[in-house]
This record gives C-alpha cells, sequence and structure tokens, in this order.
C-alpha cells in the first residue's frame, strides 16, 4: 500500500479559510462561539477544540522591515513515529496502511494521553478523543480530503507521499529562504509542508519529541491492568483538555 | 471584464489596484497561482492595507486611500519617459494620433470651458473636440509629433506626475513606485501580458470614473488590450453583478447598455434615435437593439404606427435618480413607496444612519430577501422606538439562489445556466415567481381600476406560463422572430422594423437552441488558451475576449504567438476566440478599427465625454487630510455636494485621520453570512485596524475598545493593532489610516455596529457611485 499525505504549500495559501469550513462541513460539526478578543486578530476559533480539527493559523511576521503575514493550517499531521498511537492505554488509535492515524471513537475512553503525548498538541478531548482523521470516509472512495477539495488555489494537495515529497522540494528550490517540513521528523509526516521562513515563525519543530509521559506510561502499561491504568492516569491528569499551560514542559 | 477568469492563466504580470482579490475573489487566485507556478507571472499588490493579497505578491506597494489617478498618473508618466509603451499598438488601435481642437488647454487643475461657481464646475466641452477636416474625417498625425495630437497632449499632462511628487501625494515610496512601473512596464513586450484587476477600490471616488480611465489609458499604452492575459478587468463582488448591470440595474440604462430615454432629450423615438445612434461603428445598429426591446415589452401592441410603444417606456426628467439623490428625496417626504429587492442600504448605503432615518418617512415598505435585514427591520432598530413610525412593511421571503433555476453571469461575461439543487423552505419563492405574481396583481388592478395611465401595464407582453418557467423568460430575453417565435442566432439577426423581439441584445445566441441551449453547455477545452469556447456562452456572441484584433499587429501577426486569439494565414484570419471585427476585411483594412463598440473606432487615451475633464486628474477625496498638491481644486469639482454640512474641513483636527472601509474573506456584503454558524466562528465581530504607532498615540492594545466618529456618526468597535497598517508620509507629514469593515448590523445571528453610519453621501461626478474608500475620522480608545 503506498502511503499518502496531504502538501499544504503555506507559500500557495491565501488564509481563506475554506479548509477550516469544509472540515465542519464534511464531519459535521458545530460553530463554536468566539469572539475577536479571542485573537485579536483575524484568526478564530483560537484553538484546536472537538469541534474544530482544522484550523488556520494568521501568522504576522516581520522580515527586516518587512512585514509578512502567512497561514498555516493546523490538523494532525498524521505522523509515521506516532505517540498517540504508542501511548493510547485502549489501543483505541489505529495506523492505516497509508499513514493515517485514526481514533476509533467507539472504543476511546477520553482519558487525554494522546494529547498529552503529541508532539504537536493535536487531539482534543470531549465526549472523546478527536482530531483530523483524513476524511477516510472520502479517500477510500476515491475523493480527496474534503480540506483539500475545497482549496481554491490548490495550497492543498493530496496524494502519495513520495510524489508529494518531491513537488514540494521543487517548490521549495525557488526560494532561498523556503524549507520543506515533514519530510524526516518523527519518521516522516504524513502532512508535508512548503515554508515561506524558518520554522520557528511557524512554531514547527526541527526534532519534534513524543511528550515525555509516553515513557512513563510504557512502563506502566507492563504492569498495571489496563481499567485501572485508565482510571489513575485519568485521576492524574484528568480528562478535560484544559491543561495546555503545562505542554511546553511536557514537551522536550 | 475585457477577459476571462478563466484566461488568467496567460497573464505575465498582474497589477491589482483597487482591490483585494486573494480576500474578496478567492477563486481568481487558482488562476493567479497557476501563472505565477507554470509560466513564473509576477503579483503586483497596490493596496492601503498589507492583505492576504498582498501576503501572496512578488511586490507590495502601499497607497494612501483616494490617491489611485495620481498613483496610475505616476506610473504612466514613467513608461512615457521611458519609453515602456508599444507605439506600433498606440498609434494604430487608440486615439493618439488625433488632432485636438487649439482652443483645448489645462492649468491649475481645471481644463478648457471652465465655468466655475464655488468648488464646483460646469464644462463647456466645445475646446475639448477632436479637429475635423471638411469632410466631416477626423485630423489625425500619426507620426504622434503634432502638439496638438493626443499623444503630445498626454505626454505633457502626465509629465508633472513625477515619482517624487506621486510618491508625496500617494505616501508610496519612490522606489516602490519605480518597482511598479518597471516591473508592470515590462509588458509593453509584445510578447508579456499585464492583466490589471480592479473593483470597488478603484470606482468608489468622488472621482473614481477618472481612476477606471487611468487603468485604461495605461493598459492601451502598454497594448495590453485585446490579448490574452491582458484587459481591464473589473473583479465584481457579487456572483452575478455582471447580469444584474446587463439588465439595468442602474437607473440611467435599459437592458444591453441603451441609456434610458430622457424627455427633455428624447421626447420621440426618431428623436432619441437621432440624438443616441451613432453613424460608425457597432451602436450605429443601436435602433434594431432598442426596437427589439420594445417588441419585447409590448409585444403584438408594438407596432411602426405608435412607435413600437415608445411613449409607454418611462422617461428620466432632469432631476438625478441615483441611490443619494433617492434617500435625500425619501428624506424630504418626497418618496412614498419603496420596493427593496435584495438590497440593505441601511447597512450598505453611504451615511447609513441617515438612510434608516428617511427610510421613517416612507408610507410602505415592500422588501424581498432571504432573511429579514436591517432594511426591512429598521422599526426595530435597537434604540428607535416603533410605535413613532407609521411605515407599514411586507416582507416576502425569497428563495436562496440554489434553490431555483436560472442563469448567472459571472465577471467573465460567461452566462451560465444553474439548476435548482432543492426546494425553498417554507414560503419562500424565486425572484421571478414574486416578480410574477406583483405584475399580474398590479396588472389586474390597472384593468379593473383604469388609472392616469394603465396601456403600459396592460399592453405590457407578459406570459411566462402558470409556473413562471425561467426557460421562457430566457427565450424572451435570447431574441425572436415576431412571425412564429423562432428564435434567433444572435443579435445580427435583429432588425428595426419590428420583425424581431429581444430582451437584452447582448445576450442573443445564449439561448437559441432550447434542445442544447449555449448556456448550459460544459465541455471544457481538451487544448487550447483558456478560451474554454464550448463551456457555456459569454456575451456578446460567445466573444471571451474583447477587442481581439488588436492582439495581433496591422499585418495581422499576433504580438505574442504563444497565445494568439486570432492570425492572419493562408489569406484568411486563424482564430482562437469569436472575431471582435469584420473578420472578412484583410490585416490592412482592419487595422485601424479594432473597437468597434467606439465610433471613432479606436481606444480613447483622451475621453472627451467625461464629466471632469479629457485626461485623468488628481483630486484629492471629497474630505481629505491634506491641500490637493497637483493644484488648487481640492476636490473633483464636477461632483454634485449634497450634504455640505456633513463635511468635515480639509486637515480638520476633530478627524484627524483616513477611514476607508472594505469588506473579509468570511463574509458576503450584509447580512447573509452573519445568519451562518461556521462563518460567524471564524469572523465573529466587528473591528476596526489601525497601525501600531496609531494605537501608541492614542493609547491602545488590540482589543482595547475605541470610538471612531465622522461628521456623520459614530461607532464603537474592538481594536486591531496590526504591522500591516503603516502611517503614510504625505508631503512631509504621517497621516495615519483606521480601517473599516462594513459587514455588521443589528439584524441576524451576529450584531455589531454598522460601519457605514460614517461614510459619506457624495458620489462620483460621472457615476454617483459613492465615496466609500476615503474619508476622514477620528479615533479616541473607549466607549460608552
Amino acid at each position: 500500500m503506498t502511503e499518502m499525505a496531504i502538501l499544504n504549500d503555506v507559500t500557495k495559501c491565501i488564509g481563506c479559510r475554506a479548509c477550516q469550513s469544509a472540515c465542519k462541513q464534511w464531519n459535521e460539526l458545530p460553530a463554536d462561539k468566539t469572539a475577536f478578543a479571542d485573537t485579536c486578530g483575524y484568526q478564530n476559533p483560537a484553538d484546536l477544540s472537538p469541534n474544530t480539527w482544522t484550523l488556520v493559523k494568521f501568522i504576522e511576521w516581520e522580515n527586516n522591515q518587512d512585514v509578512r503575514w502567512n497561514f498555516l493550517r493546523e490538523a494532525c499531521k498524521h505522523c509515521s513515529d506516532a505517540a498517540c498511537l504508542e501511548i493510547c492505554p485502549v489501543d483505541a488509535i489505529d495506523q492505516t496502511d497509508e499513514g493515517f492515524l485514526i481514533i476509533n471513537q467507539d472504543e476511546c475512553v477520553a482519558c487525554g494521553m494522546c494529547k498529552e503525548a503529541c508532539p504537536y498538541d493535536i487531539p482534543r478531548i470531549g465526549e472523546k478523543a478527536t482530531k483530523c482523521r483524513f476524511c477516510v470516509d472520502r479517500v477510500y472512495n476515491d475523493l480527496e480530503p474534503s480540506c483539500v477539495k475545497t482549496c481554491p488555489t490548490s495550497a492543498l494537495l493530496y496524494g502519495p507521499r513520495e510524489e508529494l515529497l518531491e513537488k514540494a522540494h521543487e517548490i521549495s528550490k525557488k526560494n532561498s529562504d523556503w524549507h520543506v517540513y515533514g519530510e524526516e521528523q518523527l519518521d516522516g509526516l504524513h502532512t508535508i509542508f512548503v515554508l515561506p521562513g524558518k520554522l520557528e515563525i511557524f512554531d514547527l519543530a526541527k526534532n519534534p519529541k513524543h511528550g515525555r509521559i509516553i515513557d512513563f506510561t510504557k512502563a506502566l502499561k507492563y504492569i498495571i491492568p489496563g481499567s485501572l491504568l485508565i482510571s489513575g492516569l485519568k485521576l492524574i491528569y484528568g480528562a478535560d483538555d484544559e491543561k495546555t499551560g503545562d505542554d511546553k514542559q511536557l514537551r522536550s | 471584464m475585457t477577459n476571462h477568469w478563466n484566461d488568467y492563466q496567460n497573464s505575465d504580470v498582474f497589477l491589482n489596484i483597487g482591490l483585494n482579490t486573494a480576500e474578496n475573489h478567492p477563486v481568481s487566485m487558482k488562476w493567479i497561482e497557476k501563472a505565477r507556478e507554470e509560466k513564473g507571472a509576477k503579483l503586483i499588490c497596490v493596496d492601503p492595507r498589507y492583505t492576504r493579497t498582498a501576503s501572496q505578491s512578488d511586490l507590495y506597494a502601499p497607497i494612501r486611500p483616494g490617491t489611485n489617478t495620481a498613483f496610475l498618473s505616476g506610473i504612466i508618466n514613467y513608461i512615457l519617459e521611458n519609453s515602456l509603451i508599444n507605439k506600433e499598438y498606440i498609434r494604430n488601435y487608440t486615439n493618439a494620433a488625433y488632432l485636438i481642437d487649439e482652443d483645448y488647454s489645462f492649468s491649475a487643475g481645471i481644463f478648457s470651458g471652465a465655468k466655475m461657481n464655488g468648488e464646483n464646475v460646469e464644462y463647456d466641452k466645445t475646446s475639448w473636440a477632436y479637429q475635423y477636416d471638411e469632410d466631416g474625417e477626423i485630423l489625425k498625425d500619426y507620426s504622434l509629433e503634432d502638439p496638438n495630437s493626443v499623444f503630445q497632449l498626454m505626454r505633457e499632462h502626465y509629465s508633472r506626475y513625477d515619482l517624487k511628487t506621486v510618491s508625496n501625494i500617494t505616501g508610496c515610496p519612490e522606489e516602490k513606485l519605480k518597482e511598479v512601473a518597471e516591473l508592470f512596464g515590462s509588458t509593453s513586450s509584445p510578447d508579456k501580458a499585464g492583466n490589471l484587476m480592479y473593483a470597488m477600490g478603484i470606482t468608489q471616488f468622488t472621482h473614481g470614473a477618472q481612476n477606471v480611465r487611468s487603468t485604461a489609458i495605461l493598459q492601451l499604452l502598454l497594448g495590453n488590450i485585446g490579448v490574452a492575459g491582458g484587459g481591464v478587468n473589473a473583479q465584481r463582488g457579487q456572483s452575478n453583478v455582471q447580469g444584474a448591470t446587463d439588465f439595468a440595474i442602474l437607473y440611467h440604462i435599459l437592458p444591453g447598455y441603451m441609456g434610458v430615454p430622457r424627455d427633455y432629450l428624447h421626447p420621440s423615438l426618431s428623436d432619441y434615435f437621432d440624438v443616441e445612434t451613432p453613424e460608425s461603428g457597432y451602436w450605429s445598429n443601436k435602433p434594431k437593439f432598442f426596437v427589439s426591446l420594445l417588441k419585447a415589452f409590448w409585444g403584438e401592441n408594438a407596432t411602426a404606427e405608435n412607435d413600437f410603444c415608445y411613449d409607454y417606456l418611462p422617461k428620466l426628467d432632469d432631476m438625478d435618480r441615483s441611490h443619494i439623490s433617492i434617500f435625500q428625496q425619501m428624506g424630504k417626504g418626497n418618496v412614498n413607496g419603496l420596493i427593496s429587492w435584495g438590497d440593505n442600504p441601511a447597512v450598505g448605503g453611504p451615511s447609513a444612519s441617515s438612510e434608516r432615518n428617511s427610510l421613517r418617512n416612507l408610507d410602505w415598505m415592500v422588501a424581498v430577501d432571504i432573511f429579514e435585514n436591517e432594511t426591512i427591520s429598521f422599526w426595530k432598530e435597537p434604540g428607535v422606538d416603533s410605535s413613532e413610525i407609521k411605515t407599514e412593511v411586507f416582507l416576502l421571503p425569497a428563495a436562496l439562489h440554489i434553490e431555483r433555476d436560472g442563469s448567472i453571469s459571472n465577471s467573465g461575461r460567461w452566462i451560465q445556466w444553474r439548476n435548482k439543487a432543492y426546494e425553498a423552505p417554507g414560503d419562500c419563492k424565486s425572484d421571478l415567481w414574486i416578480a410574477d405574481k406583483i405584475f399580474k396583481a398590479v396588472q389586474a388592478k390597472y384593468e379593473e381600476e383604469s388609472g392616469a395611465f394603465p396601456k403600459p401595464i396592460t399592453e405590457m407582453n407578459w406570459d411566462y406560463g402558470e409556473n413562471t418557467d425561467p426557460e421562457l423568460v430566457a427565450q424572451e430575453i435570447n431574441g425572436s422572430k415576431t412571425d412564429g417565435d423562432q428564435l434567433v442566432n444572435s443579435f445580427a439577426e435583429l432588425k428595426a422594423d419590428g420583425t424581431t423581439a429581444s430582451g437584452c441584445w447582448i445576450y442573443g445566441g445564449y439561448y437559441s437552441d432550447t434542445d442544447e441551449p449555449a448556456t448550459k453547455r460544459r465541455i471544457p477545452e481538451k487544448e487550447g488558451i483558456g478560451t474554454n469556447p464550448e463551456w457555456s456562452f459569454a456575451w456578446p456572441v460567445n466573444r471571451r475576449i474583447l477587442y481581439n484584433r488588436a492582439s495581433a499587429d496591422e499585418e495581422g501577426k499576433p504580438w505574442n504567438p504563444d497565445n494568439p486569439l486570432i492570425w492572419w494565414a493562408n489569406n484568411s484570419w486563424q482564430t482562437n476566440d469569436v472575431p471582435d471585427f469584420d473578420s472578412s476585411l484583410d490585416p490592412e483594412s482592419s487595422a485601424r478599427s479594432p473597437f468597434i463598440m467606439l465610433p471613432e473606432l479606436q481606444a480613447r487615451l483622451y475621453a472627451p465625454g467625461m464629466a471632469e475633464g479629457p485626461f485623468p486628474e488628481h483630486y484629492e477625496p471629497w474630505e481629505s487630510p491634506i491641500n490637493n498638491i497637483m493644484s488648487e481644486i481640492q476636490f473633483n469639482p464636477a461632483s454634485k455636494v449634497w450634504y455640505p454640512e456633513t463635511r468635515a474641513e480639509i486637515g480638520s483636527s476633530d478627524y484627524p485621520y483616513i477611514a476607508t472601509s472594505y469588506r473579509v474573506t468570511e463574509h458576503y456584503q450584509t447580512l447573509i453570512s452573519r445568519n451562518m454558524p461556521w462563518l460567524n466562528e471564524s469572523m465573529p465581530d466587528i473591528f476596526v485596524e489601525i497601525s501600531k504607532s496609531l494605537a501608541d498615540k492614542i493609547g491602545v492594545e488590540s482589543g482595547d475598545k475605541v470610538t471612531v466618529s465622522s461628521k456623520r456618526g459614530e461607532i464603537e468597535a474592538a481594536a486591531c493593532v496590526t504591522l500591516r497598517l503603516k502611517p503614510f508620509k504625505i508631503d512631509d507629514q504621517e497621516v495615519e489610516m483606521v480601517g473599516l469593515i462594513w459587514h455588521w448590523g443589528y439584524a441576524g445571528m451576529s450584531t455589531g455596529p454598522i460601519a457605514n453610519d460614517l461614510s459619506p453621501s457624495i458620489g462620483d461626478a460621472n457615476t454617483t457611485i459613492p465615496e466609500f474608500k476615503a474619508f476622514l475620522c477620528n479615533i479616541e480608545k473607549g466607549g460608552s
């Protein structure tokens, strides 16, 4: 089976947020109540949520004296070396041959471990853990993911990962300030980025690591029965997603 | 548009000026990005703010709102001085060689023939005319050397717009102006195409029409009109604005861009033809289109004997009937009733709070809309005591565009039929159904009760079936022969003798085959240059790129052999598009007549019919922080002042900042999108954008509440402090700007203050489009 991916060519993104809306439309996700004060800018919602699996981040920055404005699609990057997959105490997460990471909603117990372990802080925990599922119900029926389908400028493309990597390198060659991201990280992401600037501007780590919690739970998994483990971890970490303040410490 | 969306893939350089294409026309970026990726095309963005379009641009140039004519004049002067022009194109295809009356002059901001009346001018345009020989032929000097030639007068006029002066006016640094001029000027090379795209940031000024003229002059000098990838491309802000304009949404035109008759100029049909029909050019056929329109209106009742019911057609008097004027009259109590159809002036109109006040003087209002918008619910506005309002309001719920069959005409003039996707909910009905029922009720009333002048209504040709079939309307628009109803294949078949009828002549042929109407065709081009001739139908006659004779040189050789539209080979014209000239003529005979809609047959670098002068001249907006640097004439002197008391003085200390207004991608016009939760989620509230320096000056940070006021009103909103706005350096002072988003109002799910409460009620001298894009305001921290 060929590994598949989304190419997010940020150099072509106009920030129209059609992908953000299309994700909600296809997945039948309701709108959250937001306010300008949440971000004091164009971006909204401020963050991913159980109802928001795809979010366009608005990044205003300065390159010497010149202002720049870029737009980054924030969603699960579907890592090959997937912390969520490893840590899930009830094995509710599947990794398909294509590289998609799918949280099986029937099995998920909303313990929040996947969020804690995720190097990119992607899953959100409501009644269940939720995140982008690569529109498997579309792609297995020969349709592109909804975000890709709706993108007017082809800033999002869907296809075999190797082909998209090649294309990403071809695009990035046009400008010495442009970088490809997602080739090596975590044994290869299934979202490849072409970034019009340094990684730090886009808050993307060069060497992302699994949340440290993973080593701890690996050990626990061997010695404690599953159900007990879940209750214990829920006690420790809670099942909500309000712990974002600790994220940076959890990341190495 | 002279060109069309798909043709953007053929452009080498894009000049985005007076629009924010990525923000308000996101799908345009599909073609722009394609051109950039596949052929290394460059995107220039000229905008007061660093926008989503600017984020994609190869070159961003800031511009103070209201200085587009100065900006474009600076570019025009630069390309003239540096010979970045296509001289052969100019000589043959424009009026550059024409000699102008020797009494023509321009000085101190005023053209010859001026009679000043305070700040306003009335022009006697006699001295603006061409010179003619004894046989009535225009005198021309194709060497372009004669000092009275358009070309030489133009050089002189524009020589005043050197980069330093233009930089002082526009706030755009000199080096940026030069970069823009050189990059866009590079398309003067015959094999390069420059695409000039504009929208409301060009038109919504007291001098908007001269801004548009400036875009046309620039594109003509570069040889960019009529070629693939070129053009002056007015991007419409709504999917069917083109269609609405084609069908006379404006008060002074009839369907197909024929002027509404005026009682003082055209009392009879023969007067209308005498005054309005030019002797040369395609408009010499106007009587055929006009009589066919009258036949569509009044059918068998329209006969040669009764001038085809010309007397039934309403005539304009000498009163302005534009939007500002109507609301002024309404404010005076002179308008009793209003049908507001898919419109929302309570939010979208200039000085909107004043327009809402005017609505109180109505006896009745009928509104047709998909939602109960602010105009419909003006009597429910917070703070308004509805018991004091007498107006009786009727809301007729309309079907959304996907709930009805019909065609829309996009910016590229493609008339595309679309089918109803599902039934409209509840009592919602299509606009056509509503129009049909209203008309029939009015007609029945006239039949019962007669009235002052019933015949225009009782004798109207009106039969679209019980279920008001849009296909029958389409057939009427397409045109037919009156004996036997055979549909015409094109407007070339229309006649002035009453044997044909046509509801909009330019649409002729879009529906002539009722089994497979051209408007319903969906065959993508397999190979070609993006013309897609079998995809829908483009008016006129399925021509995709207007003035395409100008895509080839005098001898019929395409300027750009890679993207030819027409070319002469084997003693005949070969084509990638429908020729926009008499293709029975050889290259030599057709070389000096590519602009067939003008009586001169050559494009106008010099336009003697404009209200404020034959060449564009920079005037400040009605409200401006500075005195005009170019002359003592402060603002367009031909522009009518409606409410002098609502004007902030020049450099007002009460209103020291420039305000401009615009839309965001996430919302659509006024109310429609604010009832859409996903869109409200992504853009929940009104905010005003300011620079960091202005924020420091008034002591606010992003998210703080601010009050923005103008001479017309005030609103409260959150401040968005951003790097993307910077003060303009104007004539040695720094001028700050406040950016206003105007979608919000008090109706619907997401509510907010109405930004247009601040905008002025003054319009362009030719069109009266309001000056929404540049006026004066103040901004202070805090609110109520």
